[in-house]
């Protein structure tokens, strides 16, 4: 003590030098902590809204957590069975934020060792993942588990932890959970493929019922919202999602199994066509019970293309493949009908009262038309004509020359009247996505000359589609009344309760019944003595008009045969039609309605004969 | 001698740390809850040790002011030199935290010695150059200084560069206070200055050579450069927002939305948490505590008329300053990040201790101050 103070009176000059130095220090700090003073100011004064907005959007997206998913209704046949269904699946999440959150790692190694145990997953993956994405919360590492896999995660998780508990040490499985999410399943693989549609895996729907309709089948997502409470735990509310609807349709399993099996035969036959499409449907609602074609695919894999020669892909395209696989053909190809839209011409000229039954017509093979420049001949199918002929023959025969005067006779504002009546020119309105617009493939009034009425009248020189002629021609036979056709019947709710009953009503109407009760005559007399004779059933009437159209370009000499027939002649309750484009033969022998004709007798004698 | 009933109370820094403690606390547990929650399952948990520290911490600063100071003073060499071997056992076998080897396991308590180590190195000091009695120009002195002043630096700044630097401006500071020359403590300055300025630049050749680990430069990267480093920078820029988004009177106590997401909210970044719940106005009562508490060391020092206990005080004080200035300097992002805890507000224990032993030791200055 004596040192110091002996050494205090000596350094004097030492003892001001000090507290000068310290004088200097402790300015040094305080201009120090005006400088802090003045960035809080800035950060907290100037920019303080700036960085409030910045919190308040980051919390949004950081607290409004998960999406519930809703479940996409179900697609069913008219007896209820499952077309297309939802079925839950997980998806596994890693949180390697919990899972770092200990700094003895005991829940790093634990729970590593769980997921390849049960799963099989690599070890180092995930330990790199576990590492590398520590600051993550949200890591999906396997999409669409079943809940058996889920469930057996699960369990042994809760075993093993009761294991670790019970060896007391800290180790635990953890940082793992299932999210759930709904996968789009059709029972069925192909069956009725182009008409229900299918999913895609980000949940939009590509074609189809499926496309149609979306609106009532896709439900409305939930959320779980999450806060922090005021006890600091993280709260949330939920907002349930809202299931789908189911939809009902019109389409009889198995009838589409008979159409697919007797399609597939021709197709798979000795011959074979570029393809190859049947519709079968109620004449007397508009119900279609069953729609099909060639180009079906696998709805659970849409995108399947093996067994396709790699080349062909390569020349046309996957997407084009695609395309023409999922395209429906009943509703967006377009075609001339050929004589099978006789029937229009022939009931519009009975209906109008233009032909008695007793009327006959003369057939020489060609008619001469002239429009005051040119003369030009259209021939007959028959070459050497017909001769004489009945009404009802003209019909049976299937003769172009009786036709095209029966249309002379009917006049063009007439037959535009008729055909738009039948439904030609216009859209069906089906319940389908992209129906074909044949607006621009029909005559007006003012644009259809003399020879175009006489063509038409036979069925050529115009586009329809399958389902405008089986509706057309379902009224013709039904007496005269046009339904809109239509695959879905009823839209209910999860537990099964009706949201909506779809009937549709006469749209209008085509003819008068006794004329419809004829053209059921003139039709069942086609197959018993006429052109369709191999439509004939036995113990059945059926009634039923073949047709033959010559493709365009003509001089490529390709067609398109088809048949159109009902069941039975007094009381029709079904109509079906068939297609067959391009059968694989050499100009004009593919020009056979036999082809279709075939089909159709194959298909109503096994859809009939279940009937009973 | 000076009859005991005259010895005095330091009240001033009593009250301030008393006050600092207790808002300290509140601010903790608000910022420590979430976590706690989430990691422990009890949202006191952090708290309640908080609590248990500051209370020790209290009694041993009670204890510690009735001990003169010159008593560990005459002991100090061997303080420092088992505090000195305790942070060279630490930097090769103590347990690996955040990347660096910082702790020490003591009876199950985790202790961390760098922490100790500035307290012995601040009493020691301050003896040393007492008995220098600034004469630098023998080789002798000069050593014995250099080895007091910077091989624990050195040592710590190797695994732990935050603490490093912290121990070097002690250090350099108590050295200038007792040196004559000008002209280094000018350079030092203007090397400081020109690092402030080309720290990025620096930081990326040397991060090349490979002479800093990653973590430590990446950090400089962050600091200048945040939104090229989102993933470094994350803490700093969450920090930051939170700072901001407290503006005038904040949030609201208990209403942080961010300390969810700023990692150790409770800990180096305690002070944004801070901000954003009490806004500007609640910063300035803590910067005002400070300063008070500060200043009331300082003087203490600048009064003492003995060397020794002037630059023990003086060493503590700046000790006190620089942690609370770094601590700002980087949740506003004036620094790069480095850990620095906020002096009696940020959770930890050792560094509570360190801090309660030292306003013991001003506290037992002004008990036993001489009096002429």
């Amino acid at each position: 003590m004596k040192i110091f103070a002996k050494e205090n009176k000596k350094d004097n000059g030492n003892e001001r030098y000090l507290k000068r130095r310290l004088l200097l220090v402790g300015m040094l700090i305080a201009i120090i902590f005006v400088l802090l003073a003045l960035r809080l100011y800035y950060l907290m004064v100037v920019e303080g809204d700036y960085y409030n907005r910045i919190v308040l959007s980051q919390k949004q997206t950081s607290y409004t957590s998960e999406v519930i998913p809703s479940r996409r209704g179900d697609i069913l046949d008219s007896d209820g069975n499952l077309l297309a269904t939802s079925i839950k699946v997980y998806n596994l999440i890693i949180d390697p934020k919990v899972i770092n959150s200990y700094k003895d790692n005991r829940f790093v190694n634990a729970t590593i060792d769980a997921l390849s145990d049960v799963y099989e997953y690599n070890r180092w993956e995930l330990r790199d993942l576990i590492e590398t994405k520590k600051d993550k919360a949200y890591v999906r590492y396997a999409r669409q588990l079943s809940k058996e896999e889920k469930d057996k995660f699960e369990e042994y998780r809760e075993k093993k932890n009761e294991e670790y508990r019970k060896l007391g040490v800290n180790d635990r499985i953890s940082g793992v959970w299932f999210e759930e999410e709904y996968k789009r399943f059709y029972p069925n693989d192909n069956l009725a493929s182009n008409v229900i549609g299918f999913v895609n895996n980000t949940g939009e729907s590509v074609m189809g019922l499926e496309r149609y309709y979306d609106t009532e089948l896709s439900g409305l997502n939930g959320r779980k919202y999450g806060y922090l409470g005021d006890n600091f735990e993280l709260e949330s509310v939920q907002k349930p999602a809202v299931d789908g609807y189911n939809i009902v349709t019109t389409i009889n399993t198995r009838m589409q199994k008979v159409c697919e099996e007797k399609l597939l035969a021709w197709a798979t036959g000795e011959i074979g066509s570029k393809s190859a499409s049947a519709i079968i449907m109620n004449p007397n609602n508009g119900e279609i019970y069953a729609m099909a074609s060639t180009n079906g695919f696998n709805l659970n894999d849409p995108r399947d293309l093996t067994g396709i020669d790699e080349e062909y892909i390569k020349e046309v395209g996957k997407e084009n493949i695609w395309f023409s696989r999922w395209k429906n053909n009943c509703v967006q190809d377009t075609f001339e009908p050929g004589s099978t839209a006789k029937v229009v011409t022939f009931s519009a000229a009975i209906d109008e009262n233009l032909v008695g039954q007793d009327a006959t017509f003369e057939c020489k093979g060609f008619i001469e038309l002239d429009d005051g420049e040119h003369k030009w001949r259209i021939r007959c199918n028959n070459r050497n004509g017909h001769g004489k002929l009945s009404l009802m023959e003209t019909l049976t025969k299937s003769c172009n020359m009786s036709m095209a005067e029966l249309g002379e006779m009917l006049g063009i504002n007439s037959f535009v009247k008729y055909q738009k009546t039948f439904g030609f020119g216009e859209f069906t309105n089906i319940d389908l996505p992209n129906e074909a617009d044949t607006s621009k493939f029909v005559y007006n009034e003012k644009n259809m000359g003399r020879t175009d009425l006489a063509t038409n009248s036979f069925g050529q020189n115009f586009n329809c589609t399958m389902v405008q002629l089986a509706a057309a021609f379902s009224s013709a036979i039904n007496g005269g009344k046009y339904y809109e056709p239509h695959l879905v019947k009823r839209i209910e709710n999860t537990s099964g309760t009706y949201i909506k009953q779809i009937v549709k009503p006469v749209l209008r109407k085509t003819i008068s019944e006794s004329t419809s009760k004829y053209i059921r005559e003139a039709l069942f007399e086609t197959v018993e003595t006429g052109t369709g004779k191999f439509a004939q059933i036995r113990n059945r009437n059926i009634g039923g008009k073949t047709g033959t159209a010559e493709k365009l370009p003509r001089a490529d000499k390709n067609y398109l045969v088809s048949f159109i027939g009902f069941d039975d002649k007094d009381s029709p309750n079904l109509v079906c039609y068939v297609v067959v484009d391009q059968p694989n033969l050499e100009g004009e022998e593919q020009a056979s309605a036999t082809f279709a004709t075939t089909i159709f007798h194959d298909i109503m004698k096994e859809v009939l004969s279940g009937n009973e | 001698m000076i009859s005991e009933n005259k010895r005095k109370f330091e009240y001033t820094v009593f009250t301030c740390v008393l006050f600092l403690a207790v808002f300290g606390l509140i601010v903790l547990y608000s910022a420590s809850s979430y976590s706690a929650n989430r990691i422990y399952g009890n949202s006191y948990y952090l708290f309640i040790r908080q609590v248990v520290f500051c209370g020790v911490g209290f009694v041993t600063a009670l204890l510690l002011s009735f001990i003169p100071y010159k008593i560990y003073s005459r002991f100090s060499k061997y303080i420092f030199l088992a505090c000195l071997m305790l942070v060279v056992m630490t930097a090769f076998a103590g347990r690996i935290s955040r990347g660096s080897s910082r702790w020490i396991m003591l009876k199950g308590l985790i202790f961390q010695p760098s922490e100790l180590m500035k307290l012995a190195m601040i009493i020691y000091l301050a003896k040393v150059l007492t008995e220098i009695k600034g004469d630098f120009d023998r080789k002798d002195n000069f050593i014995r200084v250099i080895m007091v002043a910077y091989v624990p630096t050195f040592i710590v700044a190797l695994s732990n560069l935050s603490t490093g630097i912290i121990l070097f401006i002690i250090s350099t500071t108590m050295i200038f206070i007792v040196s004559k020359k000008k002209l280094i403590f000018i350079f030092m300055i203007v090397l400081i200055a020109l690092f402030y300025a080309f720290a990025y630049p620096m930081s990326k050749v040397l991060q090349t050579t490979g002479l800093l680990k990653t973590y430590q430069v990446g950090r400089i990267f962050a600091w200048k450069d945040p939104e090229n480093y989102p993933d470094i920078a994350y803490q700093t820029l969450q920090s930051l927002y939170a700072i901001g988004s407290g503006r005038i009177s904040g949030r609201g106590y208990l209403a942080s939305i961010q300390k969810a997401i700023i990692p150790e909210a409770q800990n180096d970044m305690i002070f944004a948490i801070l901000c954003e719940e009490l806004g500007i106005v609640g910063a300035a009562l803590f910067i005002v505590l400070y300063i008070i508490l500060i200043y009331r060391i300082l003087i203490i020092s600048f009064r003492q008329k003995n060397v020794n206990s002037m630059l023990l005080t003086f060493g503590i004080g700046v000790h006190i300053a620089i942690q609370v200035i770094l601590n700002i300097g980087v949740v506003t992002n004036l620094l790069p990040n480095t850990g620095v805890v906020l002096p009696f507000v940020s959770y930890g224990g050792s560094s509570l201790l360190v801090l309660f032993l030292e306003i013991g030791i001003v506290m037992s200055v002004v008990r036993y101050e001489e009096i002429e």
